[in-house]
């Protein structure tokens, strides 16, 4: 159908102008927009180098299966309190580039914003554990449970410290005191058994009841954390 | 649709910030008028629900302030604010597109919009950082507008503009004030004088005048340095409006 | 969502409902109704959901229609109302043609080529796969053909 023709169909269709359209559609409100366009708009604008710090966490895992099997467990536990401790600096973003009055100001809120972001990190950091705890497990012959809770032991503890820093006076202060604690706790993970702390040796038991306890006091860090999101802007 | 600010109050320990502050705002462009320190910054944050009052309520066509309808209707721009590092002009005003719910077809055919009203469609692409005050300025005011707001907040948003800018802006919000509730504060009487409808003044977190200025009136500069003069009272005030 | 988009798609609906209506007036009415019941609906997650936008306005055309409340032609395919002495003699052909044709076709031509709706679209609101919607879109073409009686290009 060329366009002369369509042309003349749309004169012939032609109808009165509506007189009341500007006045409804500005009394309109919005559509809701669900928290998982949320998730993958705040995704869009997190930093290059967190999902590298969480992607790079993968490659021990996956040269440690089939290389070091012994020793990947431990590169794992070393590596993954820094993906923890970036994680927790991107919750302060807000804060630390004076964006967060702008950010209260719209529909979504800062609470939105930030929760939003802990929630497509803490999802890639997720899988990139259970990835790894799978891969590990097929290699050293030990339950996955039992090689996820190893490695998920240290991110969960960095993860707690950084943000129970980040909301004391100091931490507020100064922002790379999380990465400080993430650093302690990946040393500890690598160098415990050089120093007697005979982790390794732990039974099945002992690593899921730890990563479980350290999960809940991570999940109460979180909540504590959104709760005070507003007293920022 | 009626801005409504409702004995307003915000108290910090023993200091009243703001104290009792009603009034009704109209599509319209209304100047808020102050010396430093006089309030006016923290009553646009509780207009804005950015800030909770210590008492007093603000509804937008009875929709409550701390509601995410009311932040759909809101466009604002604080006195000082800041941008992600590795935000470009272009990449600051989508974020905020997003973050007011636009699809991303909507938001970059508002941002490119936008852009161009504000004189930055040539910056566009340029980092933030590298941007000049005034430049930084238009920004602000770009994100502000991106959803089409009913009501538009603006904390001092001619600081930092040349005259050029400044004439750009004043343009900008009366056609925005056409159709929207814009509110701005400053202390710059000649932005009042030339875009708004009606005026505020606010001295020590108190209102101490509002309503319609005409030439009847005198001049807006004489009265306001009356007003806001050190030796000005509240009773020096009204008999200078005649009330 | 800006408001030329909302516009867009408001002039959309409000051409559907003054096509099946033939009320501008109820047309708008009908349209501002189907805006309510989308946001309403808890469908409007995303957007604009064009396709269950048309659902409702249709059925709403029919609400109304049942109603007895239709009022005499007026305005469609711009016939009546039309000074005929200064339209081009195409113009007056296509809007015979189109006059003609069977109501359901015409509606199809409309969604199409003046609302400009998508194949997915009008496959999602006529209730039929794409392919069905090509041959009635295929007919339509065909029955318009053969009333005007020219060359469609």
């Amino acid at each position: 159908m060329n366009r002369a023709l369509r042309a003349q169909i749309r004169a012939a269709f032609s109808y009165p102008e509506p007189t009341r359209k500007r006045a409804f559609l500005r009394k309109l409100r919005p559509p809701g927009v669900g928290m998982i366009e949320m998730v993958l708009t705040q995704a869009a604008y997190i930093r290059g180098r967190v999902w590298v710090a969480a992607g790079a966490a993968l490659i021990p895992a996956l040269l440690g299966a089939f290389r070091l099997p012994g020793n990947a467990a431990r590169l794992m536990g070393a590596l993954l309190p820094f993906s923890a401790g970036i994680a927790v600096l991107e919750t302060r973003r807000s804060r630390d580039y004076s964006m967060a009055e702008l950010e209260r100001a719209t529909r979504f809120s800062l609470r939105s914003v930030v929760f939003a972001r802990m929630l497509a990190i803490g999802a890639v950091d997720l899988g990139v554990i259970l990835l790894s705890a799978a891969a590990l497990s097929a290699r050293s012959g030990l339950p996955v449970p039992r090689t996820t809770a190893e490695i998920s032991a240290p991110f969960l503890a960095a993860a707690w410290a950084g943000l129970y820093i980040e909301r004391t006076p100091l931490g507020r202060r100064h922002g790379h005191l999380s990465m400080a604690a993430s650093a302690l706790i990946s040393a500890l993970a690598l160098g415990g058994e050089d120093v007697g702390l005979s982790l390794s040796a732990l039974p099945s038991g002992a690593w899921m009841a730890a990563s479980g306890a350290l999960a809940v006091l991570t999940a109460r860090e979180v909540c504590i954390t959104l709760s005070r999101t507003e007293e920022w802007a | 649709m009626i801005l409504r600010a409702d004995r307003l109050s915000k108290q910090y320990g023993n200091g009243i910030a703001v104290d009792r502050v009603s009034f009704e705002l109209r599509e319209g462009v209304t100047g808020l008028l102050g010396a430093n320190g006089a309030g006016k910054t923290t009553l646009m944050r509780m207009l804005t629900g950015v800030l909770m009052p210590t008492s007093g309520a603000v509804d937008a066509d009875g929709i409550p302030a701390s509601s995410e309808a009311y932040r759909a209707l809101l466009g604002y721009l604080p006195q000082d604010f800041g941008y992600y590092p590795e935000f470009t002009v272009r990449d600051f005003v989508m974020y905020f597109a997003a973050l007011k719910g636009l699809d991303r077809r909507t938001a970059r055919r508002r941002t490119e919009e936008l852009l161009e009203r504000v004189g930055l469609s040539g910056a566009a692409g340029r980092r933030m950082k590298t941007l000049s005050g005034g430049m930084r300025q238009r920004a602000g005011i770009a994100q502000a507008l991106v959803n089409d707001p009913r009501i538009l907040i603006l904390d001092e948003p001619t600081a930092g503009l040349d005259p050029g800018e400044r004439v750009r802006f004043r343009k900008l919000i009366r056609e925005i004030g056409g159709r929207s509730i814009v509110l701005f504060s400053t202390h710059i009487v000649s932005d009042v004088e030339h875009i708004a409808d009606h005026v505020m003044m606010m001295k020590a977190g108190r209102l101490i005048w509002r309503g319609k200025w005409d030439a009847s009136n005198g001049s807006l500069e004489e009265f306001y340095m009356k007003a806001f003069g050190e030796d000005a009272g509240h009773e020096t005030v009204c008999d200078a409006a005649g009330l | 969502m800006g408001s030329t988009d909302l516009e867009q798609i408001y002039d959309r609906i409000y051409r559907y409902a003054c096509f099946r209506l033939r009320d501008s007036h109820l047309a708008e009415d009908v349209t501002q109704e189907t805006f309510l019941r989308y946001l309403n609906s808890g469908k409007a997650g995303g957007g604009y959901e064009i396709r269950y936008m048309y659902a409702i306005a249709r059925n709403l055309c029919a609400d109304v229609s049942r109603r007895g409340r239709r009022a005499p032609l007026q305005g469609v395919l711009n016939a009546a109302g039309a000074d005929a002495t200064e339209a081009a003699l195409d113009g007056i052909a296509v809007r015979a043609a189109l006059g003609e044709m069977a109501e359901a076709d015409r509606e199809l031509l409309l969604l199409r080529y003046v609302n400009g709706e998508s194949i997915g679209t009008l496959s999602a609101l006529y209730g039929c796969s794409r392919f069905a919607i090509y041959r009635r879109l295929k007919r339509a073409r065909a029955a318009f053909r053969r009333l005007w009686g020219g060359d469609e290009g």
